[in-house]
C-alpha cells in the first residue's frame, strides 16, 4: 500500500491543494462562525449566557422599548433592536433547555392523542405503529435533563454543510488518480498481469481511497472543532444531547460528546460511500473526464432523489444523507412493509451496504474489465479529411474533449431545472398581472383614464358598504351579505393598487413593466440563482478544457506541434474555441431561465427603458431592457471567459489532465461557493 | 511445461482480429513476426488477461488459464510495448513494486531488483526518478522489470524499440541466455532481433498463423528464390515487375538488386541464400501495407 501512496503523496500538486481545502474550510468556516444566528452572532449569544441577569424580563424590556422608535431615537433605537435579537436568541434557547420536560412530555401526549383518535389508521397501520413507537421513544427519555448552558459550538458545528462538500475532494483525487488515471495512461496494462494485481492491488487502492477520505474527515472536522473550542471555550460533552438549541426532540438518551462521535461517524460513512460510487466510476474508464462527469451525474441523481414524494428514496439520497444531523432531531421512521424503521440506524445500514456493494462492484469492475479496447475508432471513421488546422483543433474539442456532449449535457440540466416554472402565485397576483397587461407601455391618457375608472369602481363598492353599513349596522346579516357579493370585487383591488401606484410612479420616458417576472429574475434569488448556474457554467468548463493544453502534453502531440512551428498558430485557434465555447455554456447557462420566466409571466417589453423596473432603477435612462439584458449576459460570458481562461491556464502549467479537473473544479467552485455565502 | 493455445479467436464488433489460431508451445524463444494489424498485440494481450478471447482456450500444463488466475500470472513476465510509469517512482522504486505485485519477499526483491538494474545497465541511475529517463533507458526498465520474479513464460512486445545497436544485441543475447527452460514469444518488426536466438517464428497475419517453422526451414523455403543481379539503372523499373525486390545496393556499374523471384529472372543474376528479411518480405511484402 505505500506504493499506491507514494503515487498520491509525491505529487506536491495534490498536497498543495488538499492543504488549500484545509486552509480554504477553515477560513470559510471561522468566517461562518461570526454570521448572525436569529439576528445575533454566536459570540452576541455567549455573551447573552454570561449575564448575570435574568433574560427573560431583559427581553420583555426591551421588546417594550423598541415598540415606541420614536421615544429612542435613532442610535439607540439601534442599539436596543440588536440587544434583544440577541437576548431573544439566547433566551430561545434557554427556554428550550429548561422546559425540555414539558416537551417531552407533550411529544409523548400528542402521539398517544393521534393513537386515540383512530385517524391514523388501525393498530396494525404504519401510522399508529410509528406513533407507538415514538410515543415509547419519548417515555423513554424520562429523566433526561438537558443542561442549562451555551451549546453553540455544537450548534456551529452541525450546520456547517461546506465541509461535506470539501470533503469530497478527499475521495474523488485519489480515486481518479489511482484508477481512471491509470487505466487511461496503460499502466493497468502493466498492473494487471502480475500475482496480485488484480483485487490485491484494487484493494489496497481502495484502502488508500479510504484513508485519505478519513485522514480528510478528521482534518476538516477536527480543524472545524478547534476553531470553536478556541472561539467558545470547552464544549460539555457529558451534557444530554437534548441541552442542545434544536435537539429537544431527540429520540436518543446519548450525550453531547457521543452525539458528534456518532454524527461524524455517520458522516464517515456517508463519505466512504460516496467513494465507493467514485470509485466504480473511475475503475469503469480511463478517461478522467468521463469519470468526474459520472460522478457529477450521480450527484445530479442525489439531489433529484432529495426532492422526492417517496420517503425512502428521499431519505436515502447522498445529498440529503450529508446533512447527517436531521437524523438525529427527531424520532423518524420508514415505512418497512407496515414496520416502522427507524431512519437514524436504516440509514446507516444503507451506508454501509452501498460501501460494501461500491467496494465489490468497483472490485469486478476492475479486475473483470477489459484493458485493452478495439483499436477501431468511431471518431475517426466519420472525419472528412482536410488541413485546415482551425477545424483539426475544433473537432478535437468536439469528439476528443468531449464539448458536444459537454455542451449537450448543459442544456438538459438547464431544461430540468427551468422547464416547469409555475406562474401560479395566489389572487392577488393574478389581478396584479391583469391590470400589468392593461397599463403596460408607455404612460398614455387612455391608461389614466382606464386607471380613474377603476378606482372609481371600487370606490363605488367601499361607498355602497358604508351605506350598507350605516342602515344595517356592520353586524347585520345584510351588511355581511353585501359584503360577501362585494368580495369578489374587492380581492382585485389590491392588485389594482399595486399596479396603480407603480404606474403614477414613473418617470417621464419610463414605461409601465409587469413587476413579477423581472423580480423573479432580478430579485432577492438572482444571486442564488445566479451562483448555482455559474456553478454549472465552471463545472463543464473544467471537464472541457481541462486537456485542452495538458492533453496535448500527455500524447507528445505537444512536442511534434512545437517542432512544426505551428504552437503560437495552435494556441490562437485554441483561444477562439474557448472564447466560442465560453458563449454557448454563458448562454445556455444563464438565457434559459431569462427565456422561461418571460415565456411563462409575459411581460417582456424589450424597448422599454430599463429602469421602469425598480430592480434596475440605478440604470442611466435611454438604457433599454434589451440593453440591460444584453449587458447582464455579457457579464456573465465575460466570467465565463475568464473561468475558462484560469482552466486552459492551468492545463498548460499542470500538463496533467486529472490533477487540472481536480485543481480547477476545487478553484472555480469554491470561489463560486464563496461568493453565494457572501450574497 | 507446456502452453497451449487451441482455437483462440477474438473480435471487435464484426472485425475478425483473431480467428482461430492454435499453437503449442514448450520452453523456448519463439518469434511473433507480422505487419500492423496483424493480431500480434492482439494476441499478447489475451496471452496476458489484459483482453478475453471470443472464444478458444489457453492451457497451462492441461489447465486453462484463467482457472489458474493468479498462479498462472505469477509464472508470466511481461513486457509491454506502451513505455508507461510512474514519472515520480525512482528506477528502484518502480522495480520495488512490480516486485511487490509479484508477490516477491522484502530480500528476494532487493536480490533480483539489483540484479535486473545490473543486468540491464541501469545500476547507476537507480535512484534518479524515471521521468528523467531517455526512451532507451525506459524500455530497459520494462525489460527489467519482467524479469524480477524470474517467470517462466515470458512476453516480450517489440522489446528493442528504442535501443541502439548494442543495447539491442545485448537484449537479445540477454534473452537467449534466459530462455533455456522458459518460454518466450517475443514479437517484433526486427527480423534481427529473432533471426539467430528463436527456436520457431511464429509468422502472422489478418488474425491467422501463416506458418510456424523454424527459421532454417523457413529459409530452406525460400532457397533458390532469391537472387542478387546487377543491373543499370534504367532497368529498376522493368525489374520490379519480375519479383520483389529486398535491397538496392549502389555500385560504380549502376545498382545491384537483391531480388526475390520464384522463377530465374530474365536478368542474370546471382542465387544467394535467403535471410528473414526475405522471409518477410515473402510473405507480408505483396499485399500488406505499412
Amino acid at each position: 500500500m505505500k506504493f499506491e501512496f507514494r503515487k498520491l503523496l509525491s505529487d506536491r500538486r495534490i498536497l498543495a491543494l488538499l492543504l488549500a481545502v484545509l486552509m480554504i474550510n477553515g477560513i470559510l468556516f471561522y468566517w461562518y462562525t461570526s454570521n448572525p444566528f436569529d439576528g445575533a452572532t454566536m459570540q452576541q449569544i455567549q455573551e447573552q449566557y454570561e449575564r448575570n441577569i435574568d433574560l427573560s424580563t431583559r427581553e420583555q424590556v426591551l421588546w417594550d422599548m423598541i415598540q415606541v422608535p420614536e421615544q429612542l431615537g435613532a442610535p439607540a433605537y439601534t442599539a436596543a433592536m440588536q440587544e434583544y435579537m440577541q437576548v431573544e436568541a439566547a433566551n430561545k434557547r434557554i427556554q428550550e433547555q429548561e422546559s425540555y420536560e414539558e416537551i417531552r412530555a407533550n411529544l409523548v401526549s400528542q402521539a398517544l392523542i393521534k393513537i386515540t383518535l383512530g385517524l391514523f389508521g388501525d393498530e396494525n397501520s404504519f401510522s399508529v405503529r410509528s406513533l407507538r413507537q415514538g410515543a415509547a421513544n419519548y417515555q423513554a427519555l424520562e429523566g433526561v435533563t438537558p443542561e442549562i448552558g451555551f451549546f453553540g459550538s455544537v450548534e456551529l458545528l452541525t450546520t456547517w454543510h461546506l465541509t461535506d462538500a470539501l470533503f469530497i475532494l478527499f475521495a474523488i483525487i485519489p480515486a481518479l488518480v489511482l484508477f481512471s488515471s491509470e487505466r487511461g495512461s496503460g499502466l493497468q496494462a502493466l498492473t494487471q498481469p502480475t500475482k496480485y494485481g488484480r483485487f490485491p492491488l484494487y484493494a489496497q487502492k481502495y484502502g488508500v481511497c479510504a484513508t485519505l477520505t478519513l485522514v480528510g474527515t478528521l482534518l476538516l472536522y477536527g480543524s472545524n472543532y478547534l476553531i470553536v473550542r478556541q472561539m467558545f471555550g470547552p464544549i460539555s460533552f457529558s451534557a444530554p444531547v437534548q441541552s442542545v438549541y434544536g435537539y429537544s426532540a431527540c429520540p436518543e438518551r446519548i450525550c453531547v460528546g457521543e452525539f458528534l462521535l456518532m454524527l461524524f461517524g455517520q458522516k464517515l460513512l456517508w463519505a466512504l460511500s460516496c467513494l465507493s460510487v467514485i470509485v466504480v466510476c473511475s475503475a469503469c474508464t480511463g478517461s478522467s473526464t468521463l469519470a468526474t462527469g459520472i460522478t457529477a451525474g450521480g450527484l445530479l441523481i442525489a439531489w433529484a432523489m432529495s426532492q422526492s414524494d417517496l420517503l425512502w428514496i428521499r431519505w436515502l439520497s447522498f445529498v440529503r444523507l450529508a446533512a447527517g444531523e436531521v437524523l438525529f432531531q427527531s424520532a423518524l421512521y420508514l415505512n418497512f412493509f407496515g414496520y416502522p424503521l427507524r431512519l437514524l440506524p436504516t440509514c446507516l445500514t444503507v451506508l454501509a451496504i452501498v460501501v460494501l456493494i461500491g467496494f465489490s462492484v468497483g472490485a469486478i469492475i476492475y479486475c473483470r474489465k477489459e484493458i485493452v479496447g478495439s483499436r477501431s475508432n468511431s471518431f475517426s471513421r466519420h472525419r472528412f479529411l482536410h488541413t485546415n488546422l482551425m477545424l483539426h483543433e475544433a473537432e478535437k474539442s468536439v469528439f476528443l474533449w468531449r464539448g458536444l456532449v459537454l455542451l449537450l449535457v448543459l442544456a438538459a440540466l438547464q431544461w430540468g431545472t427551468y422547464h416547469n416554472i409555475s406562474a401560479a402565485r395566489g389572487t392577488n397576483e393574478l389581478y396584479y398581472r391583469h391590470y400589468s397587461e392593461q397599463l403596460s407601455g408607455l404612460p398614455s391618457a387612455e391608461k389614466e383614464a382606464y386607471i380613474s375608472e377603476q378606482a372609481a369602481i371600487f370606490d363605488e363598492i367601499a361607498a355602497k358598504l358604508d351605506v350598507f353599513a350605516e342602515k344595517y349596522g356592520k353586524d347585520s346579516a345584510e351588511y355581511s351579505a353585501a359584503l360577501d357579493r362585494a368580495s369578489d370585487l374587492l380581492i382585485a383591488k389590491e392588485g389594482f393598487l399595486q399596479a396603480k401606484d407603480q404606474y403614477q410612479s414613473l418617470s417621464p420616458g419610463q414605461s409601465y413593466l409587469y413587476d413579477t417576472p423581472y423580480t423573479t429574475l432580478l430579485g432577492p434569488e438572482r444571486k442564488a440563482d445566479d451562483a448555482v448556474n455559474y456553478g454549472k457554467a465552471f463545472f463543464i468548463m473544467a471537464l472541457l478544457f481541462a486537456s485542452s493544453f495538458s492533453g496535448e502534453q500527455e500524447t507528445g502531440m505537444a512536442v511534434l506541434q512545437t517542432s512544426a512551428g505551428k504552437k503560437k498558430a495552435i494556441f490562437r485557434r485554441k483561444m477562439i474555441l474557448l472564447v466560442t465555447y465560453c458563449f454557448l455554456i454563458s448562454l445556455l447557462a444563464f438565457l434559459p431561465r431569462i427565456w422561461v420566466v418571460f415565456a411563462t409571466f409575459g411581460g417582456l417589453d424589450l424597448s422599454a427603458w430599463a429602469n421602469s423596473t425598480s430592480w434596475w432603477q440605478d440604470l442611466p435612462n435611454g438604457m433599454t431592457v434589451a440593453g440591460a439584458f444584453t449587458l447582464q449576459l455579457l457579464k456573465n460570458f465575460l466570467v465565463c471567459v475568464g473561468a475558462g481562461g484560469l482552466v486552459c491556464f492551468l492545463s498548460s502549467r499542470i500538463s496533467n489532465t486529472v490533477i487540472t479537473i481536480v485543481v480547477a473544479l476545487a478553484c472555480l467552485l469554491i470561489s463560486n461557493g464563496i461568493i453565494y455565502l457572501l450574497r | 511445461m507446456r502452453l497451449e493455445i487451441q482455437d483462440l479467436t477474438k473480435n471487435y464488433g464484426t472485425k475478425q482480429a483473431l480467428r482461430g489460431i492454435s499453437l503449442d508451445l514448450t520452453p523456448g524463444i519463439y518469434g511473433i513476426l507480422g505487419p500492423n494489424g496483424a493480431g500480434k498485440s492482439t494476441l499478447m494481450n489475451i496471452l496476458t488477461g489484459n483482453l478475453t478471447q471470443t472464444s478458444g482456450r489457453i492451457l497451462l500444463d492441461g489447465q486453462d488459464i484463467h482457472t489458474l488466475g493468479a498462479s498462472y500470472r505469477s509464472r508470466l513476465g511481461y513486457c509491454p510495448q506502451q513505455q508507461t510509469f510512474y514519472p515520480s517512482f525512482t528506477a528502484e522504486q518502480f522495480l520495488f513494486y512490480i516486485a511487490s505485485l509479484q508477490g516477491l519477499s522484502k530480500n528476494r526483491a532487493k536480490e533480483r531488483v539489483d540484479w535486473a538494474l545490473e543486468l540491464l545497465s541501469l545500476a547507476d541511475v537507480r535512484r534518479k526518478p524515471i521521468r528523467s529517463f531517455s526512451g532507451g533507458m525506459k524500455q530497459r526498465l520494462l525489460i527489467a522489470q519482467s524479469l524480477l520474479h524470474d517467470p517462466d513464460i515470458l512476453i516480450l512486445d517489440e522489446p528493442t524499440a528504442g535501443l541502439d545497436p548494442f543495447q539491442r544485441i545485448t537484449v537479445r543475447n540477454l534473452i537467449g541466455e534466459i530462455a533455456l527452460e522458459k518460454i518466450v514469444l517475443i514479437s517484433t518488426h526486427v527480423v534481427q532481433d529473432v533471426e539467430h536466438i528463436a527456436r520457431k517464428l511464429i509468422l502472422l497475419s489478418q488474425g491467422q498463423v501463416l506458418r510456424c517453422a523454424t527459421p532454417r526451414d523457413l529459409l530452406q523455403d525460400l532457397d533458390g528464390q532469391v537472387w542478387e543481379i546487377p543491373i543499370i539503372r534504367d532497368n529498376l523499373q522493368e525489374i520490379q515487375k519480375i519479383g520483389t525486390i529486398c535491397g538496392i545496393v549502389q555500385e560504380p556499374e549502376g545498382v545491384c538488386v537483391r531480388l526475390l523471384c520464384n522463377h530465374p529472372p530474365k536478368f542474370p543474376g546471382t542465387p544467394v541464400w535467403p535471410n528473414l528479411e526475405d522471409v518477410y518480405l515473402h510473405y507480408f511484402g505483396g499485399t500488406e501495407g505499412l
